[in-house]
């Protein structure tokens, strides 16, 4: 149960609606995943994990600019999460911001060098020196 | 009696040299259309020489596998330079193809892995919710 300037919601129900609207974006019904995050986001304002997965739904969609304000706003509940670096990154390069997107990339792998979040944000890293133009 | 056997065998004689001249020249004939082909063996050695030398020596190989086979020595080798020429441009041909095949095989793999990430990465985020 999470009480600490949340609201008062049992963490596995919050975890499982949270699964339920990346269902619902894989899906490609936006609407309804963004509906869910939105509740997320204000049964728990303090975390960056709604903000995080709004920024995904935002860039599924193609509003790079709304993704990216989105995660603008997920780093400033949590300056450390190497998610959302990787997202910022990912976004930044579909933006074709590679300088941006590698600075991000560097960030999130000095935050957590191991583990899925540093496999993606190596992936990216992958990406970001293939899509670099060929001299 | 004597003069009219004398005479017979006579045309007779002659009849068959000349039906024999006709055989030899028909038979001259024959040999002068029909050109001279290559043994089995001679074939099968001078094409396994030819994909042999190819092995080692693009341009080469196929000219050497027609000499061997005998398809002729002054137009077989001309024919099988030309041959080779083809096969060389084929070969460029299929190993740009097959360049191309792996590169769109590595950013296949490349965004198979980005999309397993991402996914994994949120759903990591998601359990981290206490």
């Amino acid at each position: 149960m999470l009480k600490t300037r949340d609201l008062q919601a049992p963490a596995k129900e919050l975890r499982l609606m949270l699964e339920a609207g990346c269902v619902y974006r894989y899906a490609g019904r936006f609407r309804e995943a963004r509906d869910i995050f939105q509740g997320v986001r204000a049964l728990l304002p303090t975390r960056e994990v709604a903000d995080l997965a709004l920024a995904g739904v935002s860039m599924d969609e193609g509003k790079l600019d709304e993704a990216e304000a989105h995660c603008r706003r997920a780093l400033e509940l949590n300056r450390a999460s190497a998610a959302v670096h990787a997202q910022l990154a990912e976004i930044q390069l579909l933006q074709n911001n590679r300088v941006g997107a590698r600075q991000s990339l560097q960030r999130s792998m000095e935050i957590s060098p191991n583990g899925s979040t540093a496999a993606l944000a190596s992936a990216l890293l992958k990406l970001t020196s293939m899509i670099a133009p060929k001299k | 009696m004597s003069q009219a056997l004398t005479s017979n065998s006579g045309t007779n004689v002659s009849g068959v040299n000349q039906n024999l001249t006709q055989i030899q020249q028909e038979s001259q004939n024959q040999q002068v259309q029909v050109p001279h082909q290559p043994s089995m063996f001679k074939r099968i050695l001078g094409g396994m020489a030819g994909i042999a030398g190819n092995m080692f020596a693009p341009g080469l190989g196929g000219a050497l596998g027609s000499l061997i086979g005998g398809s002729g020595i002054s137009g077989g080798i001309a024919s099988g330079f030309a041959s080779n020429a083809a096969d060389l441009v084929t070969s460029n041909q299929l190993l740009a193809v097959a360049q191309q095949s792996n590169q769109l095989q590595e950013e296949t793999a490349l965004a198979a892995n980005v999309q397993k990430s991402k996914h994994q990465t949120l759903m990591s985020v998601i359990q981290s919710i206490n």
